[in-house]
């Protein structure tokens, strides 16, 4: 006997009742009413969650509920594995410990390793075209909207031109790339950046102060070589599939939002989108430094610049802050990750400096992954 | 009158979240439309009035292919948002010429999936009601407002000079007057509308809601919200500039601008400072949104009868709602997201122990009525895309 109530068919009305199954019949005494019988296994049951209230549907369309959840489950022999598994996982606190812990390890796993190369394998199929026009568009957005004309003198311009054709640059035929180097200038209220970019089309863009700023020819072959890297390495095309990852995923996990998972959810996308951006950099020095050994530039030109452009920044932004100047209209955030998405300078030039052991050694090649 | 109860804990409901956070990651997200309607029911069945109790009666199957197809346009969203964010654009336009669709479906779907003692709810309200209510009305009233503003800035600057700043600065005040004036009733009247939509045409079983809302309490409403928020961001800004005094930086909040944070961030203490900035821009949201929500539901539940006969109150109130709040956004940050059963437990009981009915309401004559199948297309890019329905109750 299994103590509940009973709905008629779409009401709200309730009625104490009990159930009883006998062999593969029910019947269902109802205070106050006729009872009902039928066949057993013509009753539809809803699912167990927790200790809620269990409805059993009727043939009729009535409604038998009951609290008694252990009973209902001993008249269920229809249940289906997987339900049943559901609910064995739920009602088992050990089991819930082991979900509690796969899931911390399944996660890290997924950040770790199944969004890498998920990103590597979706990069590999897509054709070079799609990062041809990815490229151009990015590249006509960026003019649009942050870089204006080089001021740099034409011969100048000719002979970084020059030497990164014949000299930088990956030869014709060896890739399906076409490298292409561009000048602009990028100004940032009034602070000239000094810095370089590599679009996924081989577009390669260096900013006049970047060349203001450097000593020698080869502290811009220097920064030219660690864009090419990101260009062989399609960082450009990974990042946008990881960022497309990231989105969706996010927007899934944070489901039903509530301001505070958003706001968890936007720190650990920071978070995880920096380290992925920090690897990435790690890799596009790593190619730059091999080609340096291989091209016969000695590796340090590397951190020279890269020093310059840091205390350049830095001085310029504690001067503007200083002179309390009005804010110009048209700043962009995107920019200023610049430097936070990078590794510390200090670790890049240490990186650096082991390179430059193997060129002094006149090596062309380091031990070094 | 006498309250709800949640007869749910949150050790119960962590088990069956972790379940399905688990399954759902197994799956690569497959397995998500069953996983929700596990917690919904677990949430509908727990929230009981007297031995009776409501019901959710969507099934994963019945969401599975709509979730399917709300995932690839969400998919087709963000890779057009990342490859051509102008793009983009077009894309948002459009899915705001589809909200009122889809919070319009969404309305209907979810409340014929619930029930409550057996009977289903129900939602009457036709779809041009639902374009005035969520687009042509909202829109119009901001367009309006920014131009009478523009109007009225460009008559004053015609007009001529001001010999002192602080004549200008009273002249602006007196003007502002008329247009926050202006703004809260329009507001209020917005808000009155679409709550007379969404309730009034809420069914249950035969039973029909309804709300006899006017504007002047809900602009009561608007307005002490509005002094609260200007309250609290001025305690806030001076508790920023203390806070920065403190761990001797120097800056004035003008100097808070995007192309100084580069320079700031590689200032030692910077980090702890926005840390405290970011915590404490959120407290000061859960305040205000503690606020007005407490207000609102209570006026919309003590003015809004079943059929006329049945009454409801809401006696949630303002402060300890947000400590609620404030505790569960601490909780989650600390434990890495696994209080997050816990505070929706915590936080259904405490909205249903604060949800009366009348003590001698009668259900037992209702009856569900018969209604067209629905399709969970809306509720499931409503879903994904976290379009809020705003039923606000």
């Amino acid at each position: 006997m299994i103590q509940g109530r009973w709905y008629p068919k779409g009401s709200a009305a309730q009625y104490r009742a009990s159930l009883s199954v006998q062999d593969d019949l029910f019947s269902l005494t109802i205070e106050g009413k006729e009872p009902l019988s039928g066949q057993a296994n013509a009753i539809v049951i809803s699912d167990r969650i927790g200790r809620t209230e269990r409805k059993l549907t009727l043939p009729d369309g009535s409604v038998f509920a009951t609290m008694d959840n252990d009973a209902v489950d001993r008249l269920m022999l229809s249940q289906s594995r997987i339900k049943r598994v559901i609910n064995y996982l739920e009602s088992h606190l050990i089991w819930v410990i082991c979900s509690a812990i796969l899931m911390v390890f399944l996660s890290f796993a997924f950040v770790r390793w199944g969004i890498p190369s998920a990103t590597h394998q979706i990069a590999k199929i897509l054709p070079q075209k799609v990062s041809t026009v990815i490229g151009r568009e990015g590249f006509a957005f960026m003019d649009e909207y942050f870089l204006d004309d080089s001021q740099l003198s034409e011969e100048k311009k000719a002979v970084i031109r020059q030497r990164f054709q014949t000299k930088i640059a990956p030869a014709q035929g060896t890739s399906k790339v076409r490298y292409t180097l561009h000048f602009r200038q990028w100004l940032m209220g009034d602070i000239s950046v000094p810095n370089a970019f590599a679009l996924p089309s081989g577009d390669i863009v260096i900013t006049d102060k970047l060349v203001e700023l450097s000593e020698n020819a080869n502290e811009i072959d220097a920064v030219l070589l660690h864009e090419i890297g990101h260009v062989v390495h399609r960082h450009g095309l990974e990042s946008l599939i990881r960022g497309s990852l990231i989105a969706v995923i996010t927007q899934l996990v944070v489901g039903n939002s509530d301001g505070f998972s958003d706001f968890a959810a936007g720190m650990a996308t920071g978070v995880v989108g920096g380290h992925y951006s920090r690897q990435q950099e790690t890799a596009a020095d790593l190619y730059a430094f091999k080609r340096m050994l291989q091209e016969n530039i000695n590796p340090k030109y590397f951190s020279q610049i890269l020093y310059r452009m840091d205390s350049y920044m830095t001085d310029e932004m504690a001067a503007q802050i200083e002179h309390e100047k009005e804010p110009s209209s048209e700043e962009e955030q995107g920019v200023l990750d610049y430097f936070s998405s990078h590794p510390k300078t200090s670790e890049r030039a240490k990186q650096a400096a082991y390179f430059t052991q193997c060129f002094e050694q006149g090596l062309k090649r380091c031990n070094r992954n | 009158m006498k309250a709800f109860k949640f007869e749910g804990s949150g050790l119960e409901y962590f088990k069956i979240w972790i379940v399905n956070v688990l399954l759902t990651i197994v799956t690569l997200g497959l397995y998500y439309p069953w996983a929700k309607v596990r917690s919904y029911r677990y949430f509908y069945a727990n929230s009981t009035l007297e031995g009776r109790n409501f019901e959710y009666h969507a099934t994963g199957k019945q969401l599975f292919l709509s979730y399917l197809i709300a995932l690839v346009l969400m998919i087709i969203f963000v890779v057009v948002d990342q490859v051509f964010p102008v793009g983009s654009l077009i894309l948002i336009v459009l899915f705001f010429l589809a909200l009122p669709w889809i919070i319009w479906r969404s309305l209907k779907f979810n409340l014929r999936m619930s029930s409550f003692s057996n009977v289903r709810f129900g939602f009457d309200g036709g779809l041009g009601g639902a374009y005035m209510n969520f687009m042509v009305l909202p829109v119009a009233m901001m367009l309006g407002l920014y131009l009478l503003i523009l109007v009225a800035g460009l008559a004053i600057t015609s007009v001529g000079h001001f010999s002192s700043g602080v004549m200008a600065l009273i002249v602006g005040l007196l003007i502002a007057i008329p247009f926050v004036y202006l703004g809260l009733y329009v507001s209020a009247l917005i808000s009155k509308k679409k709550h007379n939509y969404v309730i009034g045409y809420t069914r249950f079983g035969q039973g029909e809601f309804v709300p006899q809302l006017e504007t002047k309490p809900l602009m009561k409403i608007f307005f002490k919200t509005f002094l609260i928020s200007l309250l609290v961001f001025v305690i806030y800004f001076l508790f920023v500039f203390l806070v920065s005094l403190l761990l001797g930086l120097g800056l004035n909040l003008s100097d808070l601008r995007p192309e100084n944070m580069q320079y700031l961030m590689m200032q030692s203490g910077v980090i702890l400072f926005l840390g405290i900035v970011y915590v404490g821009f959120f407290m000061v949201f859960i305040l205000v949104h503690a606020y007005f929500y407490s207000r609102l539901r209570a006026y919309l539940l003590a003015n809004t009868t079943l059929d006329e006969k049945i009454a409801f109150q809401s006696t949630i109130k303002a402060v300890p709602y947000a400590v609620l709040m404030l505790t569960n956004l601490l909780a989650v940050i600390f434990t890495v997201g696994f209080a997050m059963p816990w505070a929706a437990v915590r936080t259904s009981r405490y909205i249903l122990e604060n949800t009366q009915v009348d003590s001698d309401a009668d259900f037992d004559h209702y009856l569900t009525q018969k209604s067209a199948q629905q399709s969970a297309l809306a509720e499931e890019i409503g879903d994904v895309f976290d379009v809020d329905v705003g039923i606000g109750l």
